[in-house]
């Protein structure tokens, strides 16, 4: 196969499974193995970014400004990308760890390295869906004028939102090619009555504060009444602390002022995580735990007290909604990126809890996909279960019709319905 | 595609690898300081609840296992030395245990000896009776017998019941040692299971394949 570079941005566009990793890793010349970016790393002359971007960072740079000096190889004021680093505003996180930014900053942190780099070829792959919109297009027009006689290739799920208004040339890969390994089901709606939630409530976080050790409090005064059986998105900027938020609520990390009550009892998530509120993880390798997908899905259910033949009723429903009966037997961390979070999503919808929380539950997750989760989430709020959502895909936003919570500076403001345009 | 000359310029050919990137001694570059890591985690946690094993081989085991005879006795060797200059002085005199234990191991996974539980038991404790008795003039001639682990409590009785020193050393050892080695090759295959098979495709050692660790 010959790929034609006749502009410097080439956008490879396909469903889930149709080759758009392949042909990515292909294109940046490294072996798809787990330890090929390190070797294009050290070449520099090819760079390949994964969806999963925290194994993109270097994990020697303690700092932000570390992180790029030591790959631009120079100071960052002599250094060819000041000019987007300061058009991405990264000034204002650089003496943070990359460890402890958010996902949309951890992806603008590791493109931007990589681009001090300076590198032949750039391959994106399906990570700028954390970024917010403004950054992205920033990033995209640099990747795409800003470098002189050099090319990238960006692959995304979420392209047809983009105003792309760089010269670029487009690849449209088919649905079914030879070249893809793990190859999951598509991901489809199956009627969710076996999943029904045992209990049912409304949830009410009451004037929450937070500070990571030693820091300013990300979370300053968050109050909000969360109706049972609705679907809210947390909205909010790259780094403003959703993710925080989201952790809080589900009880894996303490507010030091203010309390999470559910069902009007001051039973704080805390002190049982995971037992009350679900929380998918933004990074599925994260929440992934077992060596088999079967296995992952039912560990947590077993441990929810549910019975055998209850656990076997909600295993297969998750198998079969999210495609994922060809590799039941399969290690997690063989498969791709795209089925991962669907093994993370799948086990937590499974677990027929009142409140779920979802941080970007469409990462990698093509259209389609998409669409699938969002009638799964709204088949189970018509049972009763609430949704939290936390997702960068506008699309997605606006098709679950749901009410938006805004965090802005550490406060949460209660906005009106998003409803389809 | 690609009829001008610019426009080729403009190409790339794609092909598939499936040569790892690295190279071999790129992945020894990562996976010895891993083994070494295992034995130093496990030999400070054995020896601080003063147990009567050692598992401090499993790192070297594992990375015989995953990188072949030269990687298993660079780890052990090297995790002797340094475990020797950072934790327990003692340790280094058994840097010729852990590379017998490297050897071993390579010989005997070779051969399909960790392919189930019970090929496990009898090569553990093949091993336990080796390293017992290479382990013992150590033992007897440089620290009299004693060396303040959970080994040395059988020792002393044995002194105690009027064995020579050398005697007791070798019975203690032989009695101990094939416990702990069993337990040690149970440990790391179970270990090496549980890591995904992409991973482990990058350490093409015959010896996974053997073993039906590395499926084909």
């Amino acid at each position: 196969m010959i790929i034609n570079f006749g502009k410097p941005l080439l956008i490879i566009d396909g469903p889930n499974f149709s080759g758009r990793t392949a042909t990515l890793r292909n294109i940046t010349d490294s072996a798809s193995t787990p330890m090929s970016h390190v070797r294009a790393r050290l070449t520099s002359s090819s760079v390949y970014i994964g969806p999963e971007i925290y194994n993109s960072l270097s994990g020697i740079g303690l700092t932000v400004r570390l992180e790029i000096q030591l790959h631009a190889g120079r100071p960052l004021g002599e250094s060819p990308i000041r000019g987007l680093i300061e058009r991405l505003e990264l000034a204002r996180i650089y003496d943070r760890s990359p460890f402890t930014l958010s996902g949309g900053e951890q992806a603008m942190v590791v493109i931007a390295s990589c681009l001090a780099l300076d590198p032949d070829v750039l391959a994106i792959d399906c990570a700028l869906e954390q970024v917010d919109d403004g950054p992205r297009s920033v990033l995209v027009n640099w990747i795409a004028n800003g470098r002189r006689g050099k090319y990238a290739a960006i692959a995304d799920n979420s392209l047809s939102e983009w105003s792309l208004e760089v010269p670029n040339v487009r690849i449209d890969l088919e649905a079914n090619t030879s070249r893809v390994d793990h190859r999951c089901g598509p991901l489809q709606f199956v009627d969710c009555s076996p999943i029904a939630p045992r209990l049912t409530g409304e949830l009410r976080l009451d004037r929450l504060q937070f500070a990571y050790c030693a820091g300013a409090p990300i979370i300053r005064n968050a109050s909000a009444r969360l109706c049972a059986g609705a679907v809210y998105v947390l909205a909010g900027k790259n780094g403003v602390g959703k993710t925080t938020l989201s952790k809080i609520v589900s009880g894996l990390l303490r507010p030091q002022v203010g309390q999470v009550l559910l069902r009007g009892n001051s039973v704080p998530p805390w002190d049982q995580p995971g037992r009350l509120i679900g929380y998918h993880f933004q990074n599925p390798d994260v929440q992934l735990f077992t060596t088999r997908v079967e296995d992952e899905i039912c560990i947590g259910l077993s441990a929810l007290g549910y019975t055998t033949s209850e656990v076997k009723v909600r295993r297969d429903w998750a198998l079969e909604a999210f495609g994922l009966s060809s590799v039941r037997a399969e290690h997690p961390l063989d498969l791709p990126f795209v089925a991962r979070k669907r093994i993370a999503l799948a086990s937590i919808l499974a677990a027929g809890l009142p409140w779920i929380v979802l941080d970007e539950p469409t990462l990698g997750q093509d259209q389609q996909s998409r669409e699938a989760i969002r009638t799964i989430i709204s088949a189970l709020s018509r049972y009763g279960t609430g949704f939290v959502v936390v997702s960068h895909s506008q699309s997605f936003r606006k098709s679950l019709q749901a009410t938006s919570l805004l965090l802005q500076n550490g406060t949460l403001t209660v906005a009106d319905r998003l409803g389809p345009e | 595609m690609g009829e001008n000359p610019r426009e080729r310029r403009q190409s790339m050919r794609i092909t598939n690898h499936d040569a790892s990137s690295l190279g071999r001694s790129g992945q020894l570059m990562f996976i010895v300081p891993v083994g070494i890591l295992l034995n130093l985690s496990a030999a400070v946690l054995v020896s601080s609840l003063r147990l009567p094993i050692y598992l401090d081989a499993i790192g070297t085991i594992a990375v015989t296992l995953l990188g072949g005879l030269r990687a298993g006795i660079t780890a052990g060797v090297i995790g002797a030395i340094l475990g020797g200059v950072v934790f327990n002085p003692v340790m280094t005199w058994f840097a010729g245990t852990q590379a017998a234990i490297a050897i071993y191991t390579h010989i005997v996974a070779r051969r399909g000896g960790l392919r189930c539980m019970g090929r496990m038991l009898l090569v553990g404790a093949g091993l336990g009776v080796l390293t017992g008795i290479i382990s013992a003039p150590v033992l007897v001639y440089i620290f009299g017998g004693v060396t303040g682990t959970g080994q040395s409590i059988i020792t002393g009785y044995l002194i105690a019941t009027g064995k020579t020193a050398l005697k007791a050393v070798v019975l203690s050892g032989v009695a101990t040692e094939p416990v702990d080695k069993i337990l040690q090759y149970t440990l790391v295959v179970w270990l090496l299971r549980g890591m995904p098979q992409s991973l482990l495709q990058n350490f093409r050692n015959t010896a996974l394949v053997v073993n039906g660790i590395l499926r084909e």
